[in-house]
Protein backbone atom coordinates (compact mmCIF):
# COMPACT_ATOMS: atom_id res chain seq x y z
CA UNK A 1 0.00 0.00 0.00
CA UNK A 2 2.88 2.34 0.86
CA UNK A 3 4.42 1.78 -2.58
CA UNK A 4 1.12 2.68 -4.25
CA UNK A 5 0.84 5.91 -2.20
CA UNK A 6 4.48 6.77 -3.03
CA UNK A 7 3.71 6.11 -6.71
CA UNK A 8 0.70 8.44 -6.59
CA UNK A 9 2.56 11.22 -4.73
CA UNK A 10 5.65 11.00 -7.04
CA UNK A 11 8.15 11.71 -4.28
CA UNK A 12 11.59 13.08 -5.14
CA UNK A 13 10.95 14.74 -8.50
CA UNK A 14 13.21 17.73 -9.26
CA UNK A 15 11.60 21.10 -8.41
CA UNK A 16 11.38 22.18 -12.06
CA UNK A 17 9.36 19.04 -12.90
CA UNK A 18 6.98 19.66 -9.99
CA UNK A 19 6.55 23.28 -11.13
CA UNK A 20 5.84 22.19 -14.72
CA UNK A 21 3.45 19.46 -13.54
CA UNK A 22 1.59 22.01 -11.39
CA UNK A 23 1.29 24.25 -14.46
CA UNK A 24 -0.31 21.37 -16.41
CA UNK A 25 -2.69 20.69 -13.49
CA UNK A 26 -3.67 24.35 -13.29
CA UNK A 27 -4.43 24.57 -17.02
CA UNK A 28 -6.34 21.27 -16.85
CA UNK A 29 -8.51 22.66 -14.03
CA UNK A 30 -9.18 25.86 -16.04
CA UNK A 31 -10.06 23.70 -19.06
CA UNK A 32 -12.44 21.47 -17.05
CA UNK A 33 -14.11 24.47 -15.37
CA UNK A 34 -14.52 26.33 -18.69
CA UNK A 35 -16.04 23.18 -20.24
CA UNK A 36 -18.46 22.70 -17.32
CA UNK A 37 -19.50 26.38 -17.34
CA UNK A 38 -20.05 26.34 -21.13
CA UNK A 39 -22.12 23.14 -20.93
CA UNK A 40 -24.24 24.43 -18.02
CA UNK A 41 -24.86 27.75 -19.77
CA UNK A 42 -25.92 26.00 -22.99
CA UNK A 43 -28.10 23.39 -21.25
CA UNK A 44 -29.81 25.94 -19.03
CA UNK A 45 -30.66 28.10 -22.05
CA UNK A 46 -28.58 31.12 -20.98
CA UNK A 47 -26.25 30.77 -23.93
CA UNK A 48 -28.48 30.69 -27.03
CA UNK A 49 -26.75 33.14 -29.37
CA UNK A 50 -24.84 30.98 -31.91
CA UNK A 51 -21.95 33.47 -32.01
CA UNK A 52 -21.56 33.26 -28.24
CA UNK A 53 -21.75 29.45 -28.37
CA UNK A 54 -18.98 29.42 -31.01
CA UNK A 55 -16.96 31.90 -28.91
CA UNK A 56 -17.36 29.72 -25.81
CA UNK A 57 -16.36 26.62 -27.80
CA UNK A 58 -13.28 28.42 -29.17
CA UNK A 59 -12.35 29.50 -25.64
CA UNK A 60 -12.61 25.89 -24.37
CA UNK A 61 -10.62 24.71 -27.40
CA UNK A 62 -7.95 27.37 -26.78
CA UNK A 63 -7.56 26.38 -23.15
CA UNK A 64 -7.46 22.71 -24.20
CA UNK A 65 -4.61 23.47 -26.63
CA UNK A 66 -2.82 25.31 -23.77
CA UNK A 67 -3.16 22.14 -21.62
CA UNK A 68 -1.66 20.04 -24.43
CA UNK A 69 1.25 22.49 -24.91
CA UNK A 70 1.93 22.61 -21.15
CA UNK A 71 1.91 18.80 -21.04
CA UNK A 72 4.25 18.61 -24.05
CA UNK A 73 6.66 21.03 -22.32
CA UNK A 74 6.46 18.91 -19.15
CA UNK A 75 7.30 15.74 -21.11
CA UNK A 76 10.23 17.35 -22.93
CA UNK A 77 11.82 18.73 -19.76
CA UNK A 78 10.86 15.85 -17.44
CA UNK A 79 13.25 13.57 -15.56
CA UNK A 80 14.03 10.82 -18.08
CA UNK A 81 12.73 7.85 -16.07
CA UNK A 82 9.50 9.67 -15.27
CA UNK A 83 9.22 10.55 -18.99
CA UNK A 84 9.47 6.85 -19.88
CA UNK A 85 6.76 6.09 -17.29
CA UNK A 86 4.55 8.80 -18.83
CA UNK A 87 5.06 7.47 -22.38
CA UNK A 88 4.33 3.89 -21.27
CA UNK A 89 1.17 5.05 -19.48
CA UNK A 90 0.04 7.00 -22.56
CA UNK A 91 0.67 3.96 -24.77
CA UNK A 92 -1.33 1.78 -22.36
CA UNK A 93 -4.21 4.28 -22.25
CA UNK A 94 -4.39 4.62 -26.04
CA UNK A 95 -4.04 0.86 -26.60
CA UNK A 96 -6.65 -0.16 -24.02
CA UNK A 97 -9.03 2.54 -25.26
CA UNK A 98 -8.66 1.53 -28.92
CA UNK A 99 -9.14 -2.17 -28.22
CA UNK A 100 -11.84 -1.67 -25.57
CA UNK A 101 -13.94 0.85 -27.41
CA UNK A 102 -13.64 -0.82 -30.82
CA UNK A 103 -14.88 -4.03 -29.14
CA UNK A 104 -17.70 -2.03 -27.58
CA UNK A 105 -18.54 -0.53 -30.98
CA UNK A 106 -19.14 -4.04 -32.37
CA UNK A 107 -21.51 -4.83 -29.48
CA UNK A 108 -23.16 -1.44 -29.94
CA UNK A 109 -23.60 -2.12 -33.66
CA UNK A 110 -25.33 -5.41 -32.77
CA UNK A 111 -27.54 -3.40 -30.38
CA UNK A 112 -26.44 -5.52 -27.43
CA UNK A 113 -25.23 -2.50 -25.41
CA UNK A 114 -26.41 1.12 -25.11
CA UNK A 115 -24.79 3.96 -27.09
CA UNK A 116 -21.45 4.96 -25.61
CA UNK A 117 -21.35 8.39 -23.98
CA UNK A 118 -18.29 10.52 -24.79
CA UNK A 119 -17.54 11.14 -21.09
CA UNK A 120 -17.14 7.36 -20.62
CA UNK A 121 -14.43 7.33 -23.32
CA UNK A 122 -12.60 10.29 -21.72
CA UNK A 123 -12.95 8.80 -18.22
CA UNK A 124 -11.70 5.41 -19.48
CA UNK A 125 -8.64 7.06 -21.03
CA UNK A 126 -7.91 9.05 -17.86
CA UNK A 127 -8.31 6.08 -15.50
CA UNK A 128 -6.16 3.77 -17.68
CA UNK A 129 -3.50 6.50 -17.91
CA UNK A 130 -3.50 6.93 -14.11
CA UNK A 131 -3.26 3.15 -13.59
CA UNK A 132 -0.39 3.03 -16.11
CA UNK A 133 1.49 5.74 -14.19
CA UNK A 134 1.10 3.90 -10.87
CA UNK A 135 2.16 0.54 -12.40
CA UNK A 136 5.19 2.18 -14.06
CA UNK A 137 6.34 3.89 -10.87
CA UNK A 138 5.94 0.72 -8.80
CA UNK A 139 7.74 -1.36 -11.46
CA UNK A 140 10.76 0.96 -11.55
CA UNK A 141 10.82 1.82 -7.83
CA UNK B 1 22.91 -3.70 -18.13
CA UNK B 2 25.26 -3.97 -15.14
CA UNK B 3 26.68 -0.77 -13.62
CA UNK B 4 29.08 0.34 -10.91
CA UNK B 5 27.18 3.49 -10.04
CA UNK B 6 26.56 2.52 -6.40
CA UNK B 7 30.26 1.79 -5.79
CA UNK B 8 31.36 5.02 -7.52
CA UNK B 9 28.85 7.04 -5.56
CA UNK B 10 30.06 5.38 -2.33
CA UNK B 11 33.70 6.19 -3.18
CA UNK B 12 32.77 9.87 -3.46
CA UNK B 13 30.72 9.76 -0.25
CA UNK B 14 27.61 11.01 -2.01
CA UNK B 15 24.05 10.11 -1.11
CA UNK B 16 21.57 9.13 -3.81
CA UNK B 17 20.00 12.59 -3.45
CA UNK B 18 23.43 14.26 -3.86
CA UNK B 19 24.04 12.37 -7.10
CA UNK B 20 20.50 13.05 -8.31
CA UNK B 21 20.99 16.79 -7.74
CA UNK B 22 24.37 16.78 -9.53
CA UNK B 23 22.84 14.98 -12.52
CA UNK B 24 19.54 16.94 -12.45
CA UNK B 25 17.39 13.82 -12.20
CA UNK B 26 15.14 12.43 -9.48
CA UNK B 27 16.38 10.25 -6.61
CA UNK B 28 14.04 7.55 -7.93
CA UNK B 29 15.96 7.54 -11.21
CA UNK B 30 19.26 7.00 -9.37
CA UNK B 31 17.70 4.18 -7.30
CA UNK B 32 16.30 2.49 -10.45
CA UNK B 33 19.66 2.78 -12.30
CA UNK B 34 21.59 1.39 -9.32
CA UNK B 35 19.17 -1.54 -9.07
CA UNK B 36 19.54 -2.15 -12.83
CA UNK B 37 15.81 -1.59 -13.39
CA UNK B 38 16.32 1.42 -15.66
CA UNK B 39 19.03 2.05 -18.25
CA UNK B 40 19.95 5.75 -18.55
CA UNK B 41 19.96 7.59 -21.86
CA UNK B 42 23.27 8.17 -23.62
CA UNK B 43 23.39 11.89 -22.62
CA UNK B 44 22.83 10.96 -18.95
CA UNK B 45 25.46 8.19 -19.15
CA UNK B 46 27.95 10.72 -20.58
CA UNK B 47 27.05 13.15 -17.81
CA UNK B 48 27.81 10.43 -15.24
CA UNK B 49 31.09 9.61 -16.97
CA UNK B 50 32.14 13.27 -16.85
CA UNK B 51 31.09 13.57 -13.20
CA UNK B 52 33.06 10.50 -12.13
CA UNK B 53 35.90 11.23 -14.61
CA UNK B 54 35.65 7.67 -15.94
CA UNK B 55 34.93 6.23 -19.39
CA UNK B 56 31.32 5.11 -19.89
CA UNK B 57 32.34 1.49 -20.43
CA UNK B 58 33.92 1.34 -16.98
CA UNK B 59 30.64 2.47 -15.37
CA UNK B 60 28.22 0.49 -17.53
CA UNK B 61 28.79 -3.06 -18.71
CA UNK B 62 26.58 -4.70 -21.30
CA UNK B 63 25.22 -7.77 -19.48
CA UNK B 64 24.51 -9.73 -22.68
CA UNK B 65 28.01 -9.01 -24.04
CA UNK B 66 29.79 -9.96 -20.79
CA UNK B 67 27.83 -13.25 -20.67
CA UNK B 68 28.82 -14.13 -24.24
CA UNK B 69 32.54 -13.65 -23.53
Amino acid sequence: MGRIIDAILVKGLPKKDIKNANRVDLWAVVWAVSMIISSVLIESGWLTNPYLVVAASLFVLGVGIRVALAYKYLLVTLDEMERKIQYDALALAVGVSLVGFSGYAVLEHAELVPTLQSFVVVSGLAVTYAIGLIIGRIRLA
Amino acid sequence: MINHLKQLRGQHGWTQQDLATKLDVSRQTIIAIEKGKFDPSLPLAFKMARLFKQPIESIFIDGAHSQSL
